[in-house]
């Protein structure tokens, strides 16, 4: 897989290609404007709630297709998604809310859905309710009915229930509670057209929706009351008053900080003293709604035979066994990077040599009696960066098909479970291992792969962690130079290297656990979600939103900064040497010198900014070797000592993250600030080792010799 | 108040099976945990718990990953044979 971004600094093909694959269409203003084009005037608003897990997004695919449009929260980092149903001559906006097994404060993902179903007051709210987990499901449905919008409850997973031996009652069940119940089987698109009609037929006669409302708790019936008055008059007409007032009792702190600022000074007192001799009021209210609903699953669910959860039993004595469960999570990644080697590396091959150079050997004919620096800006800059961008789509594809198999099976929540205890001490989530290790390809999915991590803590340091997994780029820098510099010593440095990058990246993530998190670290509570098959559509889908989000949002960035590059190498005069870059180079020389980097060494550094293997050309140019490796070896031997160039690899291998993984880094954090801080921590860091490296290799090769 | 002899999730062995009776979390974790099926008097029964690291418990038809720490706070009275480990 030595090509990574190998088209980078050759041709690539026309302008536009890239952006063919992020259509128009799907490129619409955010959610909260209620003026999509196709929803007319009448349009209703339909969200979509349910606890993670549950088959949420397959029903909300199976309705809306590729009609989907991607944002984000109102200042949130969670992806928000909405897509319009068409309904018979009526358009619904379908509103996919964030999944959440409660409505609680403390993550931002219920926050998201409490906060759209208060203010935004969608004409019906769908929840999807997992039956072989109904009781805990049910727990975000007595939430939900507490709120401002009439509910309609999707059963899923009914197969899978019956195959458990358990018999689900749709109809008991719609008695119980009192509210429209229809059972789906979104994979196969059953029960949607029921779904709709039911949701329909709720927002035609809301007056008609009444259901049954979990009891508060007898002994806090008067605290309720008394809150309930205390509180009149001072909550903005979103809220309803009695919600607000329950969530006080919950001891539910954001509800706590908005009350202080709507109500006077006095009475916030009153209501204070109130609270506090209710602190535990918490258990009790949850104690309550479960025994409601153990008492309303009790009418519709009934048991066929002892219950059994057999695939999942069996996958697990493997999975999350404390020996075989590392073992297991070793032998999937095994097979991720062979199919990555297997298909991608082929078929980037085929892009690099049939399409990029192919198509930028005819735009070179076409502009021969154009200028040269033309020729070269649009050849080397602007197409260089599209080929850049085009290249990185065969990896996208293989690594987010593998994470979205992984995480749709049930399988990523094992890894997380299994790794936990190794990533501890860095403040990092288990999960974060799957996109760390799968960014030994290419650091740019290990960024993007980031995002299946749910706090943004460990989200950040997973972000700026990624670049010091040595990349395949990388890799073919060693491969090529250990052996030039080291001759049979070529493994053990490649290998020393590649621990020294570990070593730090470990290192690093503890430090910046403490520094920048202080060390706090949200405890690991977390589902493990029954297997099942992974839905080809619901893959598919998360393939495509994620591979068009690059292209789209990255790919503009890394053609500006192909085209820079070209720009700051090719001028003024017309070679490397007498360019911006190695004029740079030479200017900064002093500061390499401890590190026993000449100028020389520095710009093929800075020169791998766009692409890590570049520093190979790069040295080929400066040591007047061209493209012949043979020679570049040769001279490299005769003219780079020992020492420096131990330090050379060292400073490659850690430096700062190439032009695609800064992008996607900004692209991920909203801002220039963190790639920024990783890029000059990194570079900071990299420099440092070369010192040590070459100051130690000098005193050793001293001494021995 | 005669409690009958209560033991953190963590002192169950794999197996085991508790009825919870206290939750000593702190609230924000203790919010989690009610959401994901954990309430006063729910049955819990332990399937994994290695010496070191999460245990698992199945709580309300969910397998539910829990910190060691957290699970320490959580107090049963165990079921059966699932006696003090």
């Amino acid at each position: 897989m030595s090509g990574c971004h190998g088209a980078a600094a050759r041709p690539g093909p026309p302008p536009g290609a890239g952006r063919r694959l992020a259509p128009a269409a799907l490129l619409e203003p955010p959610a909260r404007a209620n003026t999509s084009p196709q929803a007319g005037a009448a349009a209703l608003t339909v969200a979509l709630a349910g606890q993670p897990n549950v088959g949420k997004s397959t029903i909300f695919n199976r309705l809306t297709g590729l009609h989907q449009h991607v944002g984000n929260w109102p200042g949130k980092t969670i992806e928000q998604r909405w897509g319009v149903v068409q309904q018979g001559r009526r358009a619904m906006r379908l509103v996919d809310l964030p999944g959440t097994y409660s409505l609680a404060a403390g993550s931002p993902e219920s926050q998201a859905a409490r906060e759209f179903i208060l203010h935004e007051r969608p004409d019906v709210v769908v929840m999807v309710a997992d039956v072989t987990a109904l009781a805990r499901n049910l727990y975000l449905l007595a939430e939900l009915l507490t709120l401002p919008a009439p509910v309609v409850l999707a059963l899923t997973m009914l197969d899978v229930a019956a195959g458990q031996g358990l018999r689900v009652d749709s109809a008991a069940l719609e008695t119980a509670l009192g509210l429209p119940v229809v059972p789906v089987a979104a994979a196969h698109g059953e029960g949607l057209a029921a779904l709709l009609t039911a949701v329909e037929r709720v927002a035609a006669d809301p007056a008609a929706y009444r259901p049954a409302r979990p009891p508060v708790p007898r002994q806090h019936g008067p605290v309720l009351a008394t809150l309930d008055g205390l509180l009149n008059g001072s909550v903005p007409a979103a809220y309803p008053r009695d919600w607000v007032a329950l969530k006080l009792l919950e001891g539910d702190v954001q509800v706590r900080d908005d009350v202080r600022l709507w109500v006077p000074e006095g009475r916030w007192h009153d209501l204070d003293a109130v609270l506090a001799a209710h602190e535990d009021a918490l258990l009790d209210v949850a104690g309550e709604r479960y025994a409601w609903i153990d008492r309303v699953v009790g009418a519709a669910v009934t048991p066929t035979r002892a219950a059994t959860s057999g695939l999942t039993e069996r996958l697990d004595a493997v999975a999350v066994h404390p020996v075989l469960g590392p073992l297991a999570l070793l032998a999937v990644l095994g097979v991720v990077f062979a199919l990555t080697y297997a298909v991608a590396a082929p078929v980037q091959a085929w892009l690099e040599a049939s399409v990029v150079d192919a198509l930028g050997g005819r735009l070179t004919d076409a502009l021969a009696g154009a200028p040269a620096w033309l020729s070269g800006l649009l050849v080397d800059g602007v197409l260089g960066g599209a080929g850049t961008v085009l290249t990185f789509l065969p990896v996208l594809v293989i690594f987010f098909a593998a994470l979205g198999v992984l995480e749709d099976s049930g399988y990523l929540a094992r890894v997380a479970y299994v790794m936990d205890r190794f990533v501890q001490a860095m403040g990092l989530h288990g999960k974060s291992v799957l996109p760390l290790v799968l960014g030994l390809g290419c650091n740019v999915p290990a960024v993007m792969g980031a995002r299946i991590l749910e706090t943004p803590s460990s989200r950040l340091l997973t972000i700026l962690l990624a670049p010091l997994v040595p990349c395949a780029a990388r890799f073919a820098v060693l491969a090529f130079l250990a052996p030039a510099f080291f001759g049979q010593y070529a493994a053990l440095v490649s290998v020393g290297l590649v621990a020294l990058n570990l070593a730090v990246l470990a290192v690093l993530g503890v430090l910046l656990h403490r520094l920048l998190f202080k060390g706090e670290r949200a405890a690991l509570v977390m589902e493990l979600p029954l297997y099942h098959r992974p839905s080809a559509r619901t893959i598919g889908l998360f393939v495509w939103t994620n591979t068009r989000e690059f292209v789209h949002k990255a790919g503009t960035t890394i053609m500006l900064v192909s085209v820079l590059i070209w720009a700051l190498s090719s001028f003024p005069g017309d070679g490397l040497e007498e360019s911006v870059l190695g004029q740079f180079g030479r200017a900064i020389e002093p500061l390499g010198a401890a590190a026993g980097l000449d100028w020389r060494l520095l710009v093929a550094l800075l020169a791998s900014f766009l692409a890590k293997e570049n520093a190979v050309a790069a040295l080929g140019v400066l040591y007047g070797a061209g493209d012949e490796a043979g020679l570049l070896t040769e001279l490299i031997q005769q003219q780079v000592p020992l020492a420096s160039a131990l330090s050379f690899l060292a400073v490659e291998m850690l430096f700062i993250p190439c032009a695609a993984t800064l992008t996607v880094m900004r692209r991920e954090t909203g801002a220039w600030r963190w790639p920024l801080v990783g890029a000059g921590l990194l570079a900071g860091i990299a420099l440092l080792v070369g010192v040590l490296v070459y100051q130690g290799a000098g005193l050793l090769l001293a001494l021995g010799g | 108040m005669t409690e009958p002899a209560l033991q953190s999730l963590t002192q169950l062995p794999a197996g085991g099976r508790g009825v919870v009776r206290r939750l000593d979390t702190p609230a924000d974790t203790l919010t989690r945990l009610l959401a994901l099926g954990f309430s006063r008097g729910v049955e819990a029964v332990v399937l994994e718990n290695p010496r070191r690291g999460a245990l698992i418990a199945l709580v309300r038809q969910t397998r539910i990953a829990i910190d060691r720490a957290v699970a320490a706070t959580i107090l049963v009275e165990a079921v059966g044979h699932g006696s003090a480990g």
